[in-house]
């Protein structure tokens, strides 16, 4: 805990980084658990996310205990994954399309579609397809602060949201054929 | 085959129901109780030692880390040659030491042949006047022991599986390499405080204090030539 302190500027970061600290560690353990299985290496993830954490005191809102829990899961589950692949040396596929610039609202999604089924095909998104989605689409974080958040480029964000996308079609479009 | 029309506007309705539906899939943070080992503690601790990391720093930080991801590209692919002797590869696993202005950073990534048990090692020499006040194996990994004199000031000795992150206090501070035993071994000294680590194939050695550090370089040699 002494550690993170000293790496945090005002008084008002370090009461807020406690609080979360203290509220949150054993839920940013069990996402790293989830993934890796291995508590030594789970530990270091949720030793990383923390430090990550550090780095976007501003952006977290801890009133708002649902967001905050999001996004320190978020953070969690994307470094535990890198860490997975390192582990067994896991290569992301190379992905080179450009996210389409969406120009046209479509109609009432609610009224043609079914969200439910969109909800469960999100829950089975790789954990790196689903965390640019989710800090992009229930947190609002831009492009540029994803990337930053995630240690990504910018393109590397925008080539997963695309990707994922296309992933989650594939997933409702084989729903479909069931 | 229908044809689904994944837009913006649609995902800002369902992944935040998502993310909602996964988020109860974890039990409440009350009901969770795993016990944070040593090894986490320490590094917590030993990071506690450093200065307050300025905004300038964090800067330096960031551009140094994309600069060393870039020079381990290159390590990887130089080395790859190295790899396909199988004598080589089992003497090899990848460590990246970073020198920033304030500290030094070891990273060791993948030791492949590392050891998965601790076989522990004692210093066979004491320093003078120095007990043994207590020692703990922590989750089968980390080896903690602590020496006091007559003045409680602390030895603290750690022997743990290699592999992760080791960090320590470097800025404006004496630092030196020398050989013991065939093995590299790196020592610190700053305002009175010493540190002596290295590693070998399966565990990475620390020994720090506020002692002379030619104590700890002592108590360093009788582990590894014994």
């Amino acid at each position: 805990m002494l550690l993170y302190l000293a790496l945090i500027d005002t008084e008002e970061e370090k009461r807020k980084f406690v609080y979360l600290y203290e509220n949150y560690r054993q839920t940013m353990y069990y996402a790293a658990y989830q993934i890796l299985k291995n508590a030594h290496s789970a530990e270091d993830a949720v030793h990383q996310a923390f430090l990550r954490v550090i780095d976007h005191m501003d952006q977290i809102d801890e009133t708002n205990v649902s967001k905050t829990k999001g996004f320190l899961v978020v953070i969690t589950q994307h470094i535990a994954i890198d860490h997975y692949r390192r582990r067994k040396r896991e290569y992301l596929t190379d992905f080179t399309e450009q996210e389409p610039i969406v120009t046209e609202t479509g109609p009432d999604p609610a009224s043609c579609v079914d969200t439910d089924l969109i909800v469960q095909a999100l829950l089975k998104l790789p954990v790196d397809d689903s965390a640019v989605l989710r800090l992009k689409y229930a947190h609002g974080y831009s492009g540029a602060e994803i990337a930053a958040i995630l240690d990504l480029t910018e393109a590397a964000v925008r080539k997963r949201i695309s990707r994922a996308k296309k992933r989650l079609a594939k997933l409702l479009a084989e729903g479909d054929d069931v | 085959m229908t044809q689904w029309d994944i837009d913006d506007e649609l995902l800002s309705v369902c992944v935040p129901c998502a993310e909602q539906l996964m988020l109860d899939r974890i039990p409440p943070e009350q009901t969770l109780q795993h016990h944070f080992s040593m090894h986490f503690r320490r590094k917590m601790r030993a990071l506690c030692r450093y200065e307050r990391r300025s905004l300038r720093m964090r800067q330096i930080v960031r551009y140094t880390k994309n600069v060393a991801a870039a020079c381990a590209v290159i390590v990887v692919l130089l080395l790859s040659a190295v790899m396909s002797v199988e004598a080589a590869r089992k003497q090899f696993f990848e460590v990246i030491t970073k020198v920033y202005e304030q500290l030094t950073e070891i990273r060791v990534h993948d030791p492949e042949n590392a050891s998965q048990v601790l076989t522990l090692c004692k210093p066979e020499y004491v320093p003078n006047g120095y007990v043994l006040k207590e020692q703990h194996v922590y989750s089968d990994i980390l080896y903690d022991v602590y020496y006091v004199n007559e003045n409680e000031n602390p030895i603290n000795y750690s022997q743990e599986i290699l592999g992760g992150t080791y960090i320590f206090d470097t800025e404006d501070a004496y630092t030196d390499t020398r050989m013991i035993g065939g093995w590299e071994v790196h020592v610190i000294e700053k305002n009175g405080y010493s540190q002596v680590y290295w590693y070998d194939d399966s565990f990475f050695y620390t020994l720090d204090g506020k002692i002379e550090l030619r104590e700890l370089v002592k108590m360093a040699e009788s582990i590894i030539i014994n």
